[in-house]
């Protein structure tokens, strides 16, 4: 990964498994971001202009191969950096973003793809001024079938710390979930 | 991850690499049909024909969306699905898979558009190592002359119009297909790619290729594919069903 080398913006990203409350947290962010005064642009996986609809068309209407979803979550990637997260970081956007390439690769290395290989394709990526991850026990969040995959990727998941993220368990009540993230952000 | 290099599977994957106007889809229609003669099951991938990807690829060339790395990324999608649905499941089987392009072209196109060299390797690190690759050398010159006499107007990326390289269409396409042909040069021995000389009479060089074909053809083949068998599976991908040999028709969509 590369770092930015000095675009005016900040890349906020918001990390954590399914049913963890992080687009409500990206919501709380915005809001109160812009109220202060900063302009911000929020962007998640598969809102890609190029791939977006390829992919959820691909995963309703047919048998989407392991590696080709890989890859077209990448390109899904690759077009929301290059051309909406880059271009508002140069302008001095905050960019607040639901999910980042942590989620992808451990999604991916959970669905038993190559870690060399997922990480060498997210190379692209740039380092984030800050990672939120949003944490909860297993148990506590909302079942459902893929229990068992979330439970794997909330594995993955909590190892982040080694690598410097602010940790946020949400069993804790929203406004003090989200003061802490403002507090870190400021 | 099985990866490069690795698989072992009974069928046989010949494919035919080489800049546009090299002649490599007019000797792989003709290969297709002596194989199916001798009675092989054969099957057949072209390069850019996912149908989970080609709507995304047509919006994206139409709206002009792509950067050399999102060209890079779902080009390889598009492999990927290929890969997945048309190309490993009849070399499982014991058939012979022929394809139009492969990984090469990637490696040649994307590099020649800016991307890294290694980070174009790594990502299609999962392609089956072909059996033969076939690369069809045919100077810039002749080649330019070649698709300038097939279609009437370049399109925007086929001609490298997105890297700026040139105002004029043809000039930049001309650019673009050096760069290319320099990316095959450095990929001969670095992949062991088998160079046909693409100048030399249709007849001679598909002599050649037959000759060097043969050479991975055993019986044991064509009883593998027995057709019952290629049935109970279901392939997406077409086997050619009337080959008309009209080396450029319909195939710039592709391109």
């Amino acid at each position: 990964m590369s770092r930015l080398s000095r675009t005016p913006g900040k890349l906020i990203v918001i990390e954590g498994t399914d049913g963890v409350g992080r687009s409500t947290h990206v919501a709380l962010l915005r809001t109160w971001l812009e109220s202060i005064g900063y302009a911000v642009l929020d962007t998640g996986m598969t809102r890609s202009i190029l791939a977006g609809r390829g992919i959820k068309n691909a995963r309703s209407g047919h048998t989407l191969g392991r590696l080709t979803m890989q890859l077209y979550y990448a390109t899904d990637f690759a077009d929301r950096l290059e051309n909406q997260m880059l271009a508002a970081l140069r302008a001095g956007f905050i960019v607040l973003t639901d999910r980042y390439i942590y989620s992808a690769i451990a999604r991916a290395v959970v669905r038993g793809a190559d870690p060399e290989w997922v990480r060498a394709m997210y190379g692209i990526a740039l380092v984030p001024d800050a990672v939120f991850y949003l944490r909860i026990n297993v148990s506590r969040r909302a079942g459902g079938p893929r229990t068992d995959f979330r439970a794997r990727v909330w594995i993955i998941g909590n190892r982040a710390w080694t690598w410097g993220w602010a940790m946020i368990t949400t069993t804790a009540s929203l406004p003090i979930r989200n003061c802490s993230s403002r507090n870190s952000i400021g | 991850m099985i990866s490069y290099g690795y698989h072992r599977y009974p069928g046989r994957l010949f494919v035919v690499e080489g800049t546009d106007g090299s002649g490599k889809s007019t000797q792989l229609q003709l290969l297709y049909q002596w194989l199916k003669a001798e009675g092989y099951s054969v099957f057949f991938s072209e390069w850019n024909s996912s149908p989970l990807v080609k709507d995304t690829t047509r919006r994206a060339k139409r709206r002009r969306l792509f950067t050399p790395t999102t060209f890079s990324l779902l080009h390889a999608t598009d492999f990927a699905d290929r890969t997945e649905r048309d190309i490993i499941p009849p070399l499982k089987a014991g058939a012979i898979v022929l394809a139009d392009r492969y990984i090469y072209t990637a490696f040649a196109r994307d590099v020649a558009r800016g991307c890294d060299r290694a980070w174009v390797r790594e990502i299609y690190k999962f392609a089956v190592k072909p059996t033969v690759g076939f690369f069809f050398r045919a100077p810039l010159d002749i080649a330019v002359d070649r698709i300038a006499a097939a279609r009437p107007t370049l399109k925007y990326y086929e001609a490298g119009m997105d890297m700026d390289w040139a105002d004029d269409e043809e000039e930049s396409f001309k650019i673009f297909q050096g760069k290319i042909l320099e990316e095959y040069d450095h990929m001969v021995s670095e992949f062991g790619l088998t160079v046909v000389d693409g100048t030399q009479p249709i007849r001679v060089q598909q002599r050649q290729m037959r000759d060097i074909v043969s050479r991975y053809l055993k019986e044991k083949l064509k009883e593998k594919a027995v057709p019952v068998k290629m049935k109970e599976m279901k392939f997406y991908g077409t086997a050619l069903p009337n080959v008309e040999i009209e080396p450029y028709a319909g195939q710039a969509d592709r391109n």
